[in-house]
């Protein structure tokens, strides 16, 4: 029996990548938007200027993308998420060092994620229930389960929040119980802090991956 | 692909056994706790991100956050390494060219006719792991989409009654009755795997109807293998590229993502979330139609 898994895997993965850049438009949240309703207008808002026709020519390829990074950049908690890929680490790190790996964190998702911006294609996002709890600190936390409709296909992808200066900012994002975040702390977990910032660095500049052949083999 | 092709056919019971025996102590060792990390200073003593989030309060979910061991990854690499040229210059040209041969349509109705093939599979698992419910939908499936959908051509199930598919397998029937993922393997051709998964390859190969039908013909067997894989991939064009281009580390990538996804196929997405006003618990981690290709 032929099951080649790795499409499957393949299209979580991908998703993942689509995920993170719908979820740039975690935009417009403001004070007293639930965190259901700040997913809501988020998807909105993105959805707009994806399937904005004065936006979908090849010559507003650059602006549609400054678009979303725009969103990216204000609206996305990468102090947050730069926390949770790193793990226990970051507490070693001082803040010149944190400050340097959020900033190139951010620029690789950005780099490698934003050309997903062009295959957006009529994709739907039901937005559907949210959850709140309250850790015992007094941070509120918040789930959000959306499925987004791709086809004929349903992917159910959950959103986790926290309530960070009166707004609901994103933290992670699970896409068929896959989490973006432990995705990322898993590949970061081997490499030294000098080695993400060096590997990154040069993934940013040569706008090129991972190079398989120079993979130790055997 | 080939070679466990014949192997999975028959004669191979007594390998499963022997495998399973051999991944129970595995198993043990797999299942201490990992290291918890240690809760050095006060710092962030009024806020701890590292706690993960308020709902992994769960048994189950604590389960599902098992690591899974890679005491092979040089071999492993090896192999992704091996599978990403496979890709590159075999499968992917044979898919686009393939694409370009058949319309989707007709590549999604071929899809469904595999998918279909494998009914029996999906019954099985769900009896071993006491899914009724489900097993009565995945037979009606059957039913439905071998007379009604043209011998599951089309998911006339889907359709026409609401009857999605229902994933089950063996390597999760395994995970259900409590096993461990043993650790990781990384398969030519085959891709991601685990010990428990691999012998969930073997027990599900065993049930396959595909197998007993053409138990006398492994060459007709591994055209029709080597034809599903090409038309899975023709209906996934680009995307191993979108992940290994943007990945960190793909191979990690990968291996993540694959435990993750298998472990919520086990243990349930953990996403139980109370609606405003309240309705029926979510969809069980199921309803994923495209979860065996």
């Amino acid at each position: 029996m032929l099951q080649l898994r790795l499409p499957t895997i393949l299209k979580v993965l991908a998703l993942l990548s689509l995920v993170a850049v719908v979820t740039a438009g975690q935009a417009r949240a403001s004070a007293e938007l639930e965190p259901r309703e700040t997913v809501k207008r988020a998807v909105d808002e993105i959805v707009g200027i994806l399937s904005d026709p004065e936006l979908a020519t090849d010559e507003a390829r650059e602006q549609r993308h400054r678009l979303v990074v725009e969103q990216v950049e204000k609206f996305f908690d990468f102090d947050e998420i730069s926390m949770r890929v790193l793990g226990p680490r970051w507490r070693d790190l001082d803040d010149e060092q944190r400050r340097q790996f959020v900033e190139l964190f951010k620029k690789f998702l950005e780099r490698n994620y934003i050309n997903r911006v062009d295959q957006y294609s009529d994709e739907k996002v039901v937005v559907r229930a949210q959850e709140v709890r309250e850790d015992s600190r007094g941070n509120r936390y918040a789930r959000v389960q959306t499925d987004f409709i791709i086809g004929d296909q349903q992917v159910p992808v959950d959103y986790r929040m926290i309530e960070r200066d009166e707004r609901w900012v994103v933290y992670d994002v699970r896409v068929e119980g896959v989490s973006l975040v432990r995705n990322f702390r898993s590949q970061f977990d081997p490499y030294s802090y000098g080695e993400l910032i060096s590997r990154m660095q040069e993934q940013i500049a040569t706008g090129e991956g991972f190079e398989l052949d120079e993979l130790e083999v055997l | 692909m080939t070679k466990s092709g014949g192997v999975l056919g028959y004669g191979c019971g007594r390998l499963v056994w022997f495998i399973m025996l051999l991944l129970m102590p595995v198993t043990a060792v797999a299942a201490e706790p990992a290291a918890a990390p240690v809760n050095g200073g006060d710092e962030a003593a009024a806020y701890d991100p590292w706690g993960d989030d308020p709902w992994d309060d769960k048994q189950e979910s604590a389960a599902s956050h098992q690591p899974l061991a890679d005491p092979l990854e040089p071999l492993n690499r090896f192999f992704f390494v091996v599978n990403d040229k496979l890709y590159v210059y075999a499968l992917n040209p044979a898919a686009t060219v393939y694409a370009h041969t058949l319309p989707a349509d007709i590549r999604s109705c071929l899809r469904s006719f595999f998918r279909n093939l494998l009914a029996p599979v999906r019954i099985v698992n769900h009896l071993l792991q006491g899914r009724l419910a489900d097993s009565g939908v995945e037979l009606s499936r059957l039913v439905i989409n071998t007379t009604i959908g043209v011998g599951g051509l089309v998911d006339s199930a889907s359709r026409n009654f609401g009857l999605a598919q229902r994933h089950a397998d063996f390597g999760q029937t395994l995970g259900v009755y409590g096993f461990g993922g043993g650790f990781y393997l990384h398969w030519p051709v085959l891709g991601p795997s685990s010990l428990r998964g691999t012998v969930g390859m073997l027990g599900d190969g065993y049930v396959s109807p595909v197998n007993h039908l053409l138990a006398d013909e492994p060459g007709v067997r591994f055209a029709l293998e080597g034809w599903r894989l090409v038309n899975t991939i023709s209906l996934h064009l680009g995307e191993y590229e979108q992940i290994t281009d943007n990945a960190f580390d793909p191979y990690l990538a990968i291996r993540d993502a694959y435990w993750q996804y298998r472990s919520g196929q086990v243990h349930g997405y953990d996403s139980e979330v109370a609606p405003p006003g309240g309705y029926s618990k979510r969809a069980q981690p199921t309803r994923f139609a495209a979860d065996d290709d």
